[in-house]
């Protein structure tokens, strides 16, 4: 069978290479599973009364820190690409590696969150806010860990030497997963845990 | 795929516009503006974000425009969505009034 270099077949529909375009169809459908959440929210938020203030309620320090260290991991994740395209194989590693972890943080602190939250009292089925914040966020976090697993394969198969300058399709198209998942949490930290 | 991606440079702005939008918005809600700035400027900055990402660490930016189609058909769908829901919100409080 003859071998081809990732990202060298161009979709025949849109000019880019076919395995980018497998994901965007990907994104598509990950864009209107999550605006179906969070349009639910809203219009639940919106025809309720007497909704609670999140900060009253959340640890919103906490949620900023998860924040940071969310963003912080779509930085590392975009100088992984940016080193895999120039063949600078330590560093697409040590990138890969520490986005992965990075997760794994955002992971930790969501789970002492939801801990917390939980002894005070604040449950999945203690209110509708309740209901909407443990719906939203866990299913950004089994996405979130979806993407640390992803990663973690993608630094195995870098540290077999996989990726080059000319074959860097697979850590670009994760990539744009991971920046997906982190525009996610952007608006659910926003509309959910701040307003 | 696309040959010219930004500088190491440009994404750590990228990041220190994203941080620092993030402190803003935590700032804000702590400090306790009034409801509706919180809200109006917690919106704007959370686009903002979301847009400096798509465009710059998904690199928008730098593919050809039809791309923009892809992730643009369903974001508009989305919030055509939720828009079509408002009537319904609006009937149920003026109900409750």
């Amino acid at each position: 069978m003859e071998h081809v270099a990732e990202g060298t077949v161009e979709s025949p529909l849109l000019d880019i290479p076919v395995g980018k375009f497998g994901m965007w169809v990907f994104l598509i459908s990950e864009i209107m599973f999550f605006t179906g959440l969070i349009g639910s929210y809203i219009v639940l938020r919106l025809g309720s009364t007497g909704w609670p203030q999140p900060r009253t309620i959340l640890n919103t320090p906490l949620l900023g820190l998860n924040t940071v260290v969310l963003l912080s991991s779509s930085l590392t994740m975009v100088l992984a690409l940016a080193a895999a395209q120039q063949d600078r194989q330590r560093a697409l590693q040590r990138y890969l590696l520490l986005t992965a972890l990075l997760g794994l943080t955002f992971l930790g602190i969501k789970g002492y969150d939801y801990v917390h939250m939980w002894h005070r009292g604040f449950t999945i089925s203690s209110s509708l806010f309740g209901s909407c914040y443990y719906l939203l966020t866990g299913f950004h976090a089994l996405h979130v860990l979806s993407g640390v697993i992803l990663l973690l394969y993608l630094f195995t198969a870098a540290s077999r030497g996989l990726f080059s300058a000319a074959n860097y399709g697979r850590i670009e198209y994760s990539g744009l997963y991971w920046h997906f998942i982190d525009i996610v949490w952007v608006m659910l930290f926003a509309i959910l845990c701040l307003v | 795929m696309p040959t010219t991606h930004p500088t190491a440079r440009t994404y750590l702005a990228i990041y220190g516009w994203l941080i620092g939008l993030t402190i803003l918005e935590v700032g804000v809600v702590l400090a306790g503006w009034p409801r509706g700035a919180i809200v109006t400027l917690l919106v704007s900055t959370a686009l903002a974000k979301a847009l400096l990402i798509a465009l710059y660490f998904m690199h928008l930016k730098f593919d050809r425009p039809i791309v923009w189609l892809l992730p643009g058909i369903p974001v508009v769908l989305g919030i055509v969505f939720v828009l079509a829901l408002f009537p319904d919100v609006v009937f149920h409080l003026v109900q409750r009034m």
